[in-house]
């Protein structure tokens, strides 16, 4: 028995080492390959090594600024969809008819590109789209604005977007966390009597804290590293910087710009504020257990 | 009698709460729907013919949208490249990633656990990090306009979520199973081919339809990899191409469907096995 446990673990090593491979060249490799060079200037051929400068200009330059109120307004788009996620679960949870029907319809543009989704949403809020047409026929001339023109409205858009491209996926895990719950307290609940309002908020936000902990955190990530493909089809960033992030900040300097380097620096501090979103939620999670 | 009209009254106001829940939900529904709903019938409509009636359904069906896409814009090439390259990525990611996952939960080695960590924390990578070594790389491997380069970096970038995800339910595997197998002669590859992915072919399904869907709608390394005409994938050509008709939103429009369409039967065929697999990688 003890040889065959050691031939076995010997074919877990050897067929682990070419995934271990994959990963190591195409993952790991570049990564260790862009915190290099964020420490030197590289126009993609020569590379000289210049130290911090590279992260010196980043945090000096106006862009910064910029950059760290666009992060800001990423973080907060966060709460609003979460609960807007918790409140379509809660109803969808009363279990009417045709709740299945439903749950399918809100988790269907989850599926769909962020290309196409970018593309679709500049045609529904150009100048001459459908919304402004419906806001002028209802006299809301006011509020038909050039959506893209400026940075407040240019950021409602794509919160528009991102809450539209992802509610239904974390409605679905919301859904999954909410059916460990017991039937029984939601019906001894209503029977003495507890409202809504009531069983919202004392019943199904405390017992979906680990979900919404989960879908809080996801979403951040997915915030800032996922939404490139919308932002290049819907605003290029733009109007100016606008509503360029760090992510796709990363793609202008490198492929706009030929500033290796200045990306390079770029990509390593979203590596560092990654980990760091990572590691204050599992350290959370894991005070929970104990 | 008093007792009656009581219970009366509070069915009463149960089903006027579950109707008042029915319509909120339809008109999430309409809200949610209505996107989609415009994007397909501006595709049915000429440019003109958008540009009168904005909102609602065409007067009359124009399909020279779809056949311009057809015929003038290669769209069936994009199409083509996009299931060669989501295709194979999909094969080569979940045959590593379940030998992964079933040497990691069924038949670890001495600090398994230690890379199975280093596996897990390389889930937050994005292509965005990776792009400017990545290019390099494969320029030097003269893999650039190659659909190789594509797949390759598809797989290492979808590596580690379905490890993650597949060891999650491999965990569910009661390990008796596999101990009688081996009791019974099986070996390490045929207790793998034999007894875990037939278990877990749900799950496997799953992670399947999901690296199919992720690869179909990456935007960035296909764009920067495959930029001539005959490579490019379904993905790189709406972002680079609608540029050059910005003002034709039906002609936009029919493209855009073309691109989903492949997705939404795909959902609705598997709907079963997302809704599944999705929620249950949330909740370990």
């Amino acid at each position: 028995m003890n040889k065959l446990n050691r031939t076995d673990e010997i074919k877990s090593i050897i067929s682990i080492i070419p995934i271990l491979i994959i990963l190591a060249i195409f993952l790991y490799y570049p990564i260790l390959n862009t915190v290099f060079h964020s420490f030197t200037k590289w126009d993609g051929l020569n590379s000289e090594f210049i130290g911090l400068q590279n992260y010196i200009n980043l945090f000096k330059s106006d862009l910064f600024r910029l950059l760290l109120r666009n992060t800001l307004v990423l973080t907060c788009m966060v709460a609003p969809k979460t609960f807007l996620s918790l409140v379509v679960t809660f109803v969808l949870f009363q279990r009417v008819r045709g709740w299945k029907f439903f749950r399918s319809a809100f988790f269907l543009p989850s599926m769909i590109s962020l290309v196409v989704v970018g593309n679709l949403f500049r045609a529904i809020f150009a100048y001459r789209g459908p919304i402004n047409t419906v806001l002028s026929s209802i006299n809301l001339d006011i509020f038909a604005v050039e959506w893209f023109g400026n940075w407040i409205s240019a950021w409602f858009v794509i919160f528009v977007c991102l809450a539209w491209a992802s509610f239904g996926l974390s409605t679905l895990i919301f859904l999954a966390g909410l059916s460990q719950i017991e039937e029984s307290i939601f019906e001894s609940s209503k029977l003495d009597g507890a409202n809504w309002f009531q069983m919202f908020f004392y019943i199904v936000l405390p017992m979906l804290k680990k979900s919404i902990e989960f879908v809080m955190i996801t979403t951040l990530i997915y915030y800032f590293i996922g939404i490139f493909s919308l932002l290049f089809t819907l605003t290029r960033g733009g109007p100016g910087y606008e509503t360029t992030t760090i992510d796709y900040l990363i793609y202008v300097k490198a492929f706009q710009s030929n500033d290796f380097g200045t990306a390079s620096a770029i990509a390593t501090t979203l590596i560092v504020i990654l980990i760091i979103i990572t590691k204050v939620y599992i350290t959370i999670s894991n005070r929970e257990k104990k | 009698m008093r007792k009656e009209a009581s219970n009366r009254r509070y069915l009463l106001v149960r089903k006027m709460q579950r109707i008042s829940l029915f319509v909120t939900l339809c008109i999430m529904a309409v809200i949610t729907l209505y996107p989609l709903f415009f994007m397909f019938v501006t595709s049915l409509k000429s440019n003109i013919g958008y540009l009168m009636n904005r909102l609602c359904l065409p007067k009359e069906i124009y399909i020279e949208n779809y056949k311009n896409m057809l015929l003038s814009f290669n769209v069936l090439i994009y199409l083509r490249n996009s299931f060669i390259c989501s295709g194979t990525a999909v094969l080569t990611t979940v045959f590593l990633s379940s030998l992964a996952a079933y040497i990691f939960t069924k038949k670890p080695f001495r600090g398994s656990k230690h890379i199975f960590t280093l596996v897990i924390f390389s889930m937050m990578i994005s292509s965005q990090i990776l792009i400017v070594p990545l290019y390099q790389i494969f320029s030097k491997m003269g893999l650039i306009n190659n659909f190789l380069s594509l797949i390759i970096a598809y797989t290492a970038l979808g590596l580690p979520y379905s490890i993650y995800l597949l060891s999650a339910h491999f965990r569910d595997i009661p390990d008796s199973i596999i101990e009688a197998a081996k009791i019974d002669g099986a070996g390490f590859y045929m207790t793998f081919f034999n007894i875990v992915l037939p278990i877990a072919s749900t799950s496997i399904v799953t992670i399947s339809i999901l690296n199919f869907v992720w690869n179909w709608n990456e935007l960035l390394m296909s764009m920067l990899m495959l930029s001539k005409t005959s490579v490019k994938t379904m993905s790189a050509a709406i972002a680079t191409i609608t540029g050059r008709f910005t003002s034709n939103i039906p002609l936009q429009m029919s493209m855009l469907i073309m691109n989903i369409l492949p997705i939404i039967i795909l959902y609705l065929i598997f709907q079963k096995y997302l809704v599944l697999g999705l929620s249950t990688g949330s909740n370990k």
